[in-house]
């Protein structure tokens, strides 16, 4: 008996997702651990909302995602085209080889920085700073 | 006596004669004088001393010196010539005193001979006076000669004829009495050796026989020589005297010796010695006596023939209506003389043919009454045998003598009775002392066997009784109870302890007559009482005094005193009996009040405490609800209570036509017993609703066989009344007769009362319980539904609190793509309120299951209605959902306890994830879920919090053991879900509990179909119930992940894009054939051609990416995609 990572939300549109600041430039938002067409607008939502509010390094945290759709990839990318529009960077961490594929398959592993931790993402992040 | 008055009158002549001649004589001589000559002064002297010595004899002293005075002035006037002149010279002073001296020696002299003679004189003329003359005679004897003369007056004293007394002295003499005989030789002799004279009282036995006593006075004659000394003197006849002086010496002996005695019981016999032989040859005495004159004293001078005297008395009564002899003088109390005894004065009895015994010659009798204060009080009979013969005299004599006796009689009866009335004075005094004394004792008694004691050992004593007993009345007045009992053999005692009134004795008797029953001897008593022949025997009673014990009317016993020896009871005895009976029943009345008293309290207190007991025998027995527990204790409380052998419940049937033994204490044997209402003893208290008593209950009806075969000898019951209604019988039963009284009923119908009440309440809880388990049951699943690859093993146990349901359930429910649902709730309460609510839950959560939400959005919807219903419905429930492949397993908690999973190697984990508050405790809470991978053959197990709660023990103690019990039990899942029950039901489990244990083993499912609402919240459940299917044919981790984003983008476009729906579900169905999946995304709208702008777009690259194939058909009815991909299957 394996206890499948993570809980699945009681509802759809409860997502577990959050946002944090690591200074005035970095915030960390990590979505829901299901990214679907019910989560994914909060997600653009609070990515959008960050990006608005100054940062120049957004790290999506997918350490807990275990599914993500097109849609996700469409919100991610929204959200780099607009750091990189002001010189920022769209970091992503994750582990999942499944999601790792998705990426790779779409060819968007080159146009975010993946890495396989939350720190590798920062501290990436943080040598570049 | 009268000696002194005769010699006085017989004085006075001879003094005056010896005057007379004292004067005469010298006065005679001196007027001679002038004409005498006399010739010499002794001579002329000499008549003048004859003169003074003759008027000395004759007249005595005084006349001899009155003649000496005169012959002195005689002499010397007349015949001595100086003394002419009457000078008094020397020589006539010192003649004088001569004169007078010789005067006075003759005097002297012949003084004592005067007196000699004078009673010589004075007995003869004594006699003369008293007998005549005639019987004086004269007598001379010579004793040399041996010849007696007699005149004929002694002849005929001697009882010869003038001139026939032979003249001899040996003649004489042989008359004389042998025992006076000596005494006569000695006195003839005496007087022959020259002694003056004699005198001599001696008998005679005449030629006649006759013996008289004769008196002889003489004296010596000188006579001439040839004769020698001639003896003369008188002889008379004194017997009469004598006889007479004999009989006064006679009566003052009489006197005298009867006097001595005063014992009336030894005077007859005295009197009859002292009357034989001195007044006659026999006696006999009668006194009168209460019924007859008795014979008290006989007497005989030959003891030899005393007995023919008595036997004579005893073969004759004296008949009292006889005209001759006793009878006759003490009805006339004058005595009789019988010269000659008539025929009939002795023998009286002539059927008997007897004469008077041969020995006994009566001849002459003489019956004189015994009076005393001019009554006849018995009579003296003297009877004359031989020769003799009574006369006149005898007569008198007889009777002076009688007085005497009589008067010696009487005293000693005086005195008998004095002594009588002082012993009985002292006896009444005693007697007081001892009652007093038992008084004393009785008013310190407090309990009627201490009064019982008392009398007893005082009462006993004070009576002089050797046994007795004190019984007392049982209350239906129909036994003897011994309150105390001595004076007999243990055997009988124990026999008395307890015995009927209905046997006849004398404590019956006394109960019945209520007075004193008196038996005075043995044969008095097997005469009235011939049934207890034995008991008298054994007892020894030979006198018995039995007194009812009386208060105020009312026989509360008998007092019983026995004595040894047979007694004639008199009155003191008897009153005396009575009197310490009276205070024995007053001491036992006090003693009643007392031990009532003391036995209400010590009731009082008793029931108190009983009470309190069965209080809290009730309150913990509702406690802890078991009825069973509850009435036993009743019963056990009560018989102790009340103390009886046995008590009983009975409960109306279900029929409500019968009583049956709910329960009962002090049979032997378990009862089980059918009794219809209106029958027998129970059926009867139950059909009139009236307690009833039964003293004897040989004498009713009774159904029960038990009841006589236990040997129940009373019983006592009342009726279980609940609100009017009846629902048994409670009954007590003791096997000593006795009688239920006042306050054992009132302590019978306290514990109905409680009894009934709790029975009713039960009975209530039993009726609510059955119909909210009905109700309950309905609502529980009636049968698990056969699922593939699921094994369920559901139990529910009932809790045993108040007899109520809880709201405790259980549910499976398969939905439509082959999921299953398992629920396990508890709604907080119990009855069929808690069941309606746990029905409604239950009912709900399968809705919200069916309509695809998920564990943890069904329990979120439940709580939003329990919040909004406002009805404070407060439950704890799991909600487990297992994937159609049974692969899967996703769980959400409300306030339950942990899921327990057992893995396939047996170890046994609680799940704590998914966890949240109870439904109804708090609006909007959110109820996460937890998703498990199911290995195959793992177990479930849901539960409600009743299995693992206990007083006292924390739960998670109890979740801990529940653990242990899984991992130790392997086997069948019902083996598993018995021996968890098993468990259960061995502890002190109250509340009910719902148990589901479920196995699951993965299903292979040829295809998968799936509808679900065209919204973005059904894309996770589609994809985890996807996933399942998935896994279930061998996919790959990464094979799902693609297939399912695939999926997902199909189902995305169909929820996002179509325009104009006309259906609001997704249709998913997906097919594994020849190690491909082939997938059917239909859905009823036309998908929006997607925009340049939409982030959509990627899907259809996705799908082309992740899949072998591809295909949108779209039509008017809706969009189809087919997707499919082969399986790279796992070795």
């Amino acid at each position: 008996v394996t206890e499948i990572e993570g809980s699945i939300p009681s509802t759809p549109t409860d997502t577990m997702l959050t946002v944090e600041w690591q200074g005035r430039r970095i915030a960390v938002v990590t979505p829901a651990d299901e990214i679907d067409l019910g989560s994914a607008t909060d997600l653009r939502r609070e990515l959008l909302g960050a990006v608005a509010d100054g940062a120049q390094v957004v790290v999506v945290d997918m350490a807990t995602t275990t599914f993500i759709d097109s849609m996700t990839l469409g919100i991610l990318l929204g959200a780099a085209r607009r750091l990189q529009q002001r010189g920022g960077e769209l970091r992503i961490a994750c582990v999942d080889p499944n999601i790792r594929r998705i990426f790779e398959i779409t060819l968007l592993d080159r146009v975010f920085a993946i890495s396989p931790s939350l720190d590798a993402a920062l501290g990436r992040s943080a040598t570049a700073t | 006596v009268t000696s002194k008055p005769l010699s006085a009158v017989r004085r006075r002549p001879r003094l005056l004669a010896g005057l007379v001649l004292a004067l005469a004589v010298p006065g005679a001589l001196c007027a001679l004088a002038p004409y005498t000559s006399l010739q010499g002064e002794p001579l002329t002297g000499a008549p003048f001393l004859l003169a003074i010595v003759v008027a000395t004899i004759v007249g005595g002293i005084v006349p001899g010196l009155v003649a000496t005075a005169a012959s002195f002035l005689g002499l010397t006037y007349f015949y001595i010539e100086p003394l002419h002149t009457f000078g008094l010279t020397r020589s006539n002073t010192v003649s004088l005193a001569v004169w007078l001296i010789t005067a006075f020696v003759i005097a002297v002299v012949s003084k004592r001979e005067a007196r000699a003679v004078t009673g010589l004189r004075a007995t003869r003329q004594l006699m003369a006076s008293a007998f005549g003359l005639g019987r004086i005679g004269a007598w001379q004897l010579a004793p040399r000669e041996g010849s007696l003369a007699l005149t004929p007056e002694a002849e005929s004293i001697l009882g010869y004829r003038p001139g026939h007394f032979d003249g001899r002295l040996s003649t004489a003499y042989a008359m004389v009495h042998p025992d006076d005989l000596r005494r006569a030789r000695a006195a003839f002799e005496r007087v022959d050796r020259g002694a003056d004279e004699m005198a001599l009282t001696l008998r005679v036995i005449r030629p006649d026989g006759e013996t008289r006593w004769i008196e002889i006075h003489g004296g010596a004659i000188v006579g001439s020589e040839p004769t020698g000394v001639v003896l003369a003197g008188v002889i008379s006849d004194v017997t009469d005297g004598v006889v007479r002086e004999q009989r006064q010496r006679f009566l003052a002996d009489a006197s005298k010796v009867l006097g001595a005695s005063l014992d009336h019981a030894d005077i007859p016999t005295r009197i009859a010695t002292l009357a034989v032989p001195e007044l006659a040859d026999w006696c006999t005495i009668e006194l009168v006596g209460p019924e007859r004159l008795d014979t008290v004293a006989v007497q005989h001078r030959d003891p030899a023939k005393l007995e023919l005297v008595r036997s004579l008395r005893r073969d004759n009564p004296i008949d009292p209506a006889s005209e001759t002899g006793v009878a006759a003088v003490v009805r006339s109390a004058r005595p009789e003389l019988y010269t000659e005894v008539p025929a009939d004065l002795f023998v009286t009895e002539r059927t008997s043919g007897s004469e008077l015994p041969s020995g006994l010659a009566p001849r002459s009798a003489i019956v004189a009454p015994l009076t005393a204060h001019g009554h006849a009080i018995g009579a003296l009979t003297l009877v004359a045998e031989g020769k003799r013969s009574f006369d006149e005299g005898d007569l008198a004599f007889a009777e002076e003598f009688v007085r005497h006796a009589a008067i010696a009689i009487n005293n000693a009866r005086l005195l008998d009775d004095q002594l009588h009335a002082l012993a009985e004075a002292e006896e009444a005094r005693a007697r007081t002392a001892r009652l007093q004394a038992v008084t004393e004792a009785l008013s310190e008694t407090m309990t009627s066997t201490d009064v019982a004691d008392v009398l007893m050992r005082e009462g006993l004593v004070a009576l002089r009784a050797q046994a007795g007993a004190v019984l007392a009345l049982s209350r239906d007045g129909r036994t003897f109870e011994s309150l105390g009992i001595a004076g007999y053999p243990s055997d009988l005692a124990e026999r008395w302890t307890s015995f009927a009134v209905s046997t006849d004795s004398p404590a019956a008797e006394a109960v019945r007559t209520r007075e004193l029953v008196v038996v005075e001897s043995p044969n008095d008593f097997v005469a009235r009482w011939p049934n207890l022949v034995e008991t008298q025997r054994l007892s020894g009673d030979c006198a018995t005094l039995t007194a009812p014990l009386l208060v105020a009317d009312e026989t509360v016993g008998v007092l019983h005193m026995a004595f040894r020896q047979p007694r004639a009871f008199d009155e003191a005895d008897r009153s005396f009996a009575k009197t310490l009976a009276r205070q024995c029943a007053q001491a036992l009345e006090r003693a009643r009040l007392y031990e009532e008293e003391q036995k209400a309290r010590e009731q009082a207190e008793r029931l108190a405490g009983n009470l309190r007991r069965l209080q809290t025998v009730i309150d913990a027995t509702f406690l802890t609800g078991s009825l069973d527990d509850l009435l036993h204790e009743l019963l056990v409380r009560l018989r102790d209570a009340i103390e009886s052998d046995t008590a009983t419940i009975l409960t109306v049937d279900e029929t409500g036509e019968a009583l049956v033994v709910r329960d009962s204490v002090g049979f032997q044997d378990t009862i089980e017993t059918r009794v219809p209402i209106g029958e027998g003893f129970a059926g009867r208290i139950a059909a009139t609703k009236a307690h009833q008593v039964a003293d004897d209950i040989s004498k009713i009806h009774v159904v029960s066989p038990y009841l006589r075969a236990s040997g129940m000898q009373s019983l006592a019951g009342v009726p279980l009344i609940a609100d009017g209604r009846l629902v048994g019988v409670a009954h007590v039963g003791s096997k000593r007769m006795r009688q239920f009284d006042r306050e054992d009923v009132l302590l019978l119908r306290l514990v109905a009362a409680r009894a009934a009440i709790a029975i009713d309440r039960t009975q209530v809880h039993e009726r609510e319980h059955h119909a909210a388990e009905v109700f309950q049951r309905s609502l529980l699943p009636e049968r698990l539904p056969a699922l593939d690859g699921v094994e369920i093993a559901a139990r529910y146990v009932a809790g045993t609190i108040g007899y109520t349901v809880g709201g405790d359930w259980y549910d499976v429910f398969e939905l439509d793509d082959g999921s299953i649902g398992l629920a396990v709730g508890d709604v907080v309460g119990h009855g069929v309120r808690a069941a309606a609510t746990m029905g409604r839950l239950r009912t709900l959560l399968r809705a919200y299951g069916s309509e695809g939400f998920g564990p943890g959005e069904a329990l979120a919807r439940l709580n939003r209605l329990a919040c909004e219903a406002g009805d404070e419905t407060f439950a704890t429930v799991v909600y487990a959902l297992i994937a159609p492949t049974r692969t899967r397993l996703r769980i959400a908690t409300a306030g339950h306890p942990p899921v327990l999973v057992r893995g396939p190697d047996g170890t046994v984990r609680a799940i704590e994830g998914g966890r949240s508050l109870p439904i109804g405790a708090a609006e909007g809470t959110a109820y996460p879920e937890i998703e498990l991978r199911i290995d195959p053959g793992v177990t479930l197990v849901l539960y409600t919090d009743g299995l693992v709660e206990r007083r006292a023990e924390s739960i998670d103690y109890g979740i801990e053991r529940l653990m242990r019990l899984l991992e130790s039990t392997p086997g069948s899942l019902d083996r598993l879900a018995d021996r968890v029950v098993e468990e259960l039901e061995s502890s002190d489990h109250t509340d009910d509990v719902a148990l589901l244990a479920v196995q699951l083993e993965p299903l292979a499912m040829p295809r998968f179909s799936l509808r679900f609402p065209a919204e973005p919240r059904a894309l996770a459940p589609m994809r985890s119930s996807l996933r399942s299917w998935l896994e279930g044919h061998g996919a790959r981790s990464d094979e799902i992940f693609d297939i399912l984003v695939a999926v997902n983008e199909a189902c995305s476009n169909a929820i996002e894009h179509p325009v104009g729906r006309s259906h609001p579900d997704v249709m998913l169905d997906a097919e594994f054939a020849d190690s491909a999946i082939s997938i059917v995304i239909q859905d009823h709208g036309r998908w929006r051609p997607s925009g340049p702008r939409g982030d959509r777009g990627r899907g259809l690259e996705f799908m082309g990416a992740l899949m072998e194939s591809v295909d949108v058909q779209r039509s008017d009815d809706g969009t189809a995609v087919h997707l499919t991909r082969r399986l790279e299957r796992n070795p």
